[in-house]
């Protein structure tokens, strides 16, 4: 599903160029559960955002589905990352002004969903995060772990092949965080690819297979 | 997806009042002072719109010469009406005017001044679109002393009375008795904007016999009389306009005015256009109009800029919603549609209040409006404009939803940049580019609003230094009575006697103008060494230079002990007593005669007596131009009354009742001279009320903005004011480093905004007659004002956030 070959990715501050991926080589096959893991600023996050394409690599190919990402237009990617992409982030990153259920509807929206399907998948997701009670409220009138609960409800309503998460629980109570995971294992068995970037040994092991990132290194 | 978009931006509208409260109205202000001037332009450039042969009727302008210069004034007699239709077959049809302007009308008992009795021949109603409700236009005017009634005068004269038959008696200066008019019409309510207004139309042909028979072709220019004329479909007036030259050469006799030529103005150019004379009617400044719609304009633009601002300062606090949106599909194209979509529907929003605004403010501007052109003698303007055109409407709202682009797009178009991993992370602040746009629109709203004070500071010291003009005689506690009836004239002696019986009033006199008033009549003088020479000329009684105070310089004053005074006695201003050449009183022969082509037909031969100091007998004009006062009985047209100061309301009560025992045939009816001396100014003090307006809606909208916007960048500080007091720095400290920057900004604009003031203001006072120059006191003291302002308001914010416990600031972020 997703290739990396010899990803770079540096910024240049004035004279000195600072490198936060070194020849990044990496293949996920689709149904994967991927654990990315390392110290603060490894290059974990952006490893992530390159995946997911909000951010463009400074050298190297990615290849998405066998498609050359890093030759895309803006459009082709937008267009390419809100079919196949869904993502989950440390802070939740709701919408404020909009109440749980206009925030599932939103990717909705931006993909054209007719108004009766919309409704029906909203109605859908809902029941199955048993937040059907919530769907009138707004983000800070729910808990940290409701709020990722509406993330990722929010990630999944388009139906994504690949669900990216930056740190799901890295808020939230151990409590929450399980379940959180419980659900992210769930939806890894019922066909999603799932990549997230973790500290947590525990969180990491819900996953298939464990990707140690140092100083923009892969470790072997 | 609208519905997604609407309800963010009202939900963000609502959680964020004040930053909503601030752009809605201040925007809400700007549309609605454009909005104001727009409507009040379209209703001038409106004018006669509603007649139907307009494109046809021409008024005839007379071009004279005097002094060497060329005139254009619309007053021309009463001979050029039948000379024209005889001789050129293109004028299908021709209206004499004539406006009495001030006259008294009574019906039974009532009787009231007015100032709309205007005189029209009988081809008024084929020519003009003014319905009649009442009549048969063709024969409504045909008889002498016939007169076409308004819905309005007929109902305050007559109520519910059939007003058809009724009479209406004039009385007027220089009549000997009361004249009949039998009501034959009642016309529909005259548009306001109409330039050609009455609420009385009589019958031309009655002036011929009230003025004499002679009157119908000897008048060329003199007298208050207007000729319009229609020509055939569609005729070109230039082709008729060459051939005047050689009519007035063949026709035209050389009377008081030199006339060379005749000008066609049409009718739809009439009101913008009324030549150096009085015009018959409504007439307006298209400078005045233009500069009222540009001030609103720049208000407008103020509340843009504001807006745009504000906008811009506030788009940081949605990046967070534009990387969501991204993350989530939204392309750029559609983050820009959403923002200046919101940027839209906040205007629109202030587009509907501001329709409200101008429901509120209409009263205001009209009554203003109608202040600018009210002079002494003309009725008072309705300026009866209103939001009821529905193009306009649709215009506003077309130009709301340009603001809203145009507004909106610059900060959308940055939001819509942010790069949604950064904004993700919480990199993002303000950029660079956007603080300087910010500066840069700060600054001018400040620059615009400091010009605006300035401007109307410098406009309020000048009227109240005419108001404090020293006018070189004693012009307060002076009352003024109009007279009309003519039994006024014959009992003044007896009134005047019985006045001065009472101790509160300390003199009285009568005169054929109001001292410093805005005209004076004119006679030409021989004496001494010069002839021809027009010199001004006030009618007056004996008691006139010790009434209104006046000094005498050289010579006596009018007196009893000698007889001969009353005939022969002549006092003059020192400016003409430079203009004869004469050094001192005694005796001097003076002649003065009415038209300079005729040196015979002297009107007076009189002694010089004294000699007075100058004084504005004419307001705005010069002191030293030549007066002569002469005592003339007959002329009298206003009582002058000087009351004492301990009680003038008591006097003035003295002198109603007085009036009353003496039965004039005329109601009582006074004005105090100072009230008179107002109107001569009303037009610069409406101008000025107008930009009072304006600098003090700017004034409001940029001490708004700048608190909002210090209010925005300053709570996103809190973090690095909660370390710098954790590092030691005091309350004051701190306040002075976050308002420094934003003072600054305003030291910037009062600096772009005193030299352009100054040129300003030096171009307007010099326009005007009898100016005082630029003062550096006010720009002082409006620039300290400004500081001030900005400062306490920046200041507020700032204390707040200076004495914050830092402990918190610091655990929120």
């Amino acid at each position: 599903m997703i290739k990396l070959h010899n990803i770079e990715k540096f910024y240049n501050n004035k004279v000195i160029k600072t490198f936060v991926l070194r020849n990044i080589n990496l293949e996920i096959e689709e149904g994967e559960f991927v654990s990315i893991m390392g110290p603060s600023g490894a290059g974990k996050t952006t490893l992530l955002n390159i995946i997911g394409m909000l951010d463009s690599p400074s050298e190297g190919g990615y290849y998405f589905l066998d498609e050359p990402v890093h030759k895309m237009n803006e459009k082709k990617l937008s267009e390419l990352h809100k079919t196949y992409i869904g993502f989950v982030f440390q802070q939740y990153h709701l919408i404020d002004e909009l109440t749980v259920y206009e925030n599932l509807e939103t990717p909705l929206l931006y993909q054209k969903v007719k108004a009766d399907e919309r409704k029906g998948r909203i109605a859908e997701t809902l029941d199955k995060f048993n937040i059907v009670a919530k769907k009138d409220l707004f983000p800070n009138q729910l808990s940290g772990g409701q709020q990722q609960l509406v993330a990722i409800a929010r990630a999944i309503i388009t139906e994504p092949r690949l669900i990216l998460a930056d740190e799901p629980t890295g808020n939230l109570h151990s409590d929450q965080g399980k379940d959180i995971m419980e659900l992210l294992k769930k939806l890894n068995k019922e066909g999603t690819t799932i990549i997230q970037v973790t500290h947590s040994e525990t969180n990491a092991a819900y996953g298939n297979r464990i990707i140690k990132l140092k100083d923009g290194w892969i470790e072997k | 997806m609208l519905k997604n978009y609407l309800k963010v931006a009202f939900r963000n509208l609502y959680n964020q009042k004040l930053y909503s409260f601030i752009t809605i109205f201040g925007l809400a202000f700007g549309m609605a002072c454009f909005l104001t001037m727009f409507s009040y332009l379209q209703f001038e450039n409106s004018y006669d719109d509603f007649q139907k042969n307009g494109g046809d009727i021409y008024r005839v302008d007379k071009v004279y010469k005097f002094n060497g210069y060329l005139n254009r004034d619309s007053r021309t007699g009463t001979a050029l009406a039948s000379l024209l239709h005889e001789n050129f077959p293109q004028v299908k049809n021709e209206v004499r005017f004539a406006n009495l302007f001030l006259t008294m009308i009574s019906s039974g008992e009532d009787a009231y001044v007015e100032k709309q009795f205007l005189f029209a021949d009988s081809s008024f109603f084929s020519m003009f679109s003014f319905p009649l409700k009442i009549g048969n236009p063709n024969t409504v005017l045909a008889n002498p002393f016939s007169v076409v009634l308004t819905p309005k005068t007929a109902l305050k004269y007559f109520g519910n009375k059939n007003p058809i038959g009724q009479k209406v008696h004039l009385q007027m200066r220089g009549l000997p008795k009361k004249i009949g008019f039998t009501v034959t019409g009642i016309t529909n309510d005259i548009p306001s904007n109409s330039t050609i207004k009455f609420d009385f139309l009589a019958s031309f042909n009655s002036l011929n016999q009230i003025l004499g028979k002679n009157f119908n072709n000897t008048k060329w220019g003199d007298g208050l009389f207007w000729t319009y004329i229609q020509l055939q479909n569609n005729y070109n007036p230039k082709s008729l306009e060459v051939l005047f030259p050689s009519l007035v050469k063949q026709y035209v006799p050389k009377g008081e005015f030199d006339i060379q030529t005749y000008q066609l103005i049409p009718l739809k150019d009439t009101y913008y256009n009324k030549g150096d004379g009085l015009p018959v009617g409504d007439w307006g400044l298209k400078p005045f109009s233009y500069l009222l719609l540009l001030m609103s304009l720049l208000v407008l633009i103020i509340a843009c800029i504001n807006y745009t601002n504000l906008l811009t300062a506030h788009s940081v606090t949605r990046s967070k919603e534009i990387g969501v949106r991204k993350v989530q599909g939204a392309n750029r194209f559609q983050l820009i549609i959403q923002f200046v979509g919101e940027s839209v529907l906040v205007s629109l929003i202030a587009f509907l209040i501001s329709i409200v605004l101008v429901e509120l403010l209409l009263p205001f501007f009209r009554s203003i409006l109608s202040q600018a052109f009210s002079l002494g003698m003309l009725a008072s303007r309705e300026i009866d404009f209103n939001l009821t055109y529905p193009s306009m409407l649709g215009y506003m709202f077309l130009i709301s939803i340009a603001v809203g682009i145009l507004s909106g797009f610059y900060p959308a178009l940055v939001l819509s940049r942010y790069n949604p991993s950064k904004v993700i992370k919480g990199e993002l602040r303000a950029g660079k580019s956007s603080a300087w746009f910010r500066k840069i629109l700060v600054v001018t709203q400040f620059a615009v609003s400091v010009i605006f004070i300035i401007c109307s500071l410098h406009m309020l010291l000048q009227i109240n230094y005419w108001r404090n003009s020293n006018l070189g005689f004693k012009k307060d506690n002076l009352i003024c009575i109009p007279v009309y009836d003519n039994s006024l004239k014959e009992k003044y002696e007896i009134f005047k006697n019985k006045l001065l019986q009472n101790s509160g009033i300390a003199g009285v006199t009568e005169s054929n103008q109001i001292p410093a008033g805005s005209d004076a009549n004119i006679l030409y003088i021989k004496a001494g060494n010069v002839k021809d020479i027009p010199v001004y000329t006030y009618y007056v009684d004996k008691d006139f230079i010790k009434t209104i105070g006046l000094k005498i310089v050289k010579g006596r004053d009018f007196s009893d002990d000698y007889s001969a005074d009353t005939k022969s006695g002549i006092i003059v201003n020192q400016g003409a007593m430079k203009l004869c050449g004469f050094n001192n009183v005694g005796g001097q022969e003076i002649q003065l005669y009415a038209n300079p082509n005729n040196r015979k037909d002297v009107r007076y031969t009189c002694n010089l007596i004294g000699e007075v100091k100058d004084f504005s007998y004419r307001f705005f004009k010069s002191q030293d131009d030549p007066l002569i006062l002469k005592i003339e009985p007959r002329a009298m047209m206003y009582i002058l009354i000087r009351i004492n100061n301990q009680s003038p309301t008591a006097a003035i009560e003295y002198i109603r009742t007085s009036w009353k025992d003496m039965q004039f045939d005329q109601s009582f009816n006074y004005s105090y001279l100072t009230d008179n001396l107002e109107s001569s100014f009303s037009f610069y003090d409406a101008l000025d009320s107008f930009i009072r307006f304006a600098s003090m809606v700017t004034i409001i909208i940029a001490v708004l903005g700048l608190f909002a916007l210090a209010s925005f960048v300053i709570d996103r500080k809190t973090k690095e004011i909660g370390i710098r007091k954790v590092m030691g720095a005091s309350v004051k400290d701190i306040i002075l480093k976050l308002t420094l920057s934003f003072i600054i900004l305003v030291v910037i604009a009062e600096i772009i905004a005193v030299p352009v003031s100054y040129e300003l203001i030096s171009y307007i006072l010099q326009g005007l007659p009898n100016h005082i120059t630029f003062n550096i006191w006010i720009i002082l003291s409006a620039v300290l004002f400004v500081t001030a302002l900005a400062f306490s308001v920046v200041g507020l914010k700032a204390f707040k956030a200076a004495a914050a416990n830092p402990v918190k600031s610091l655990r929120y972020e």
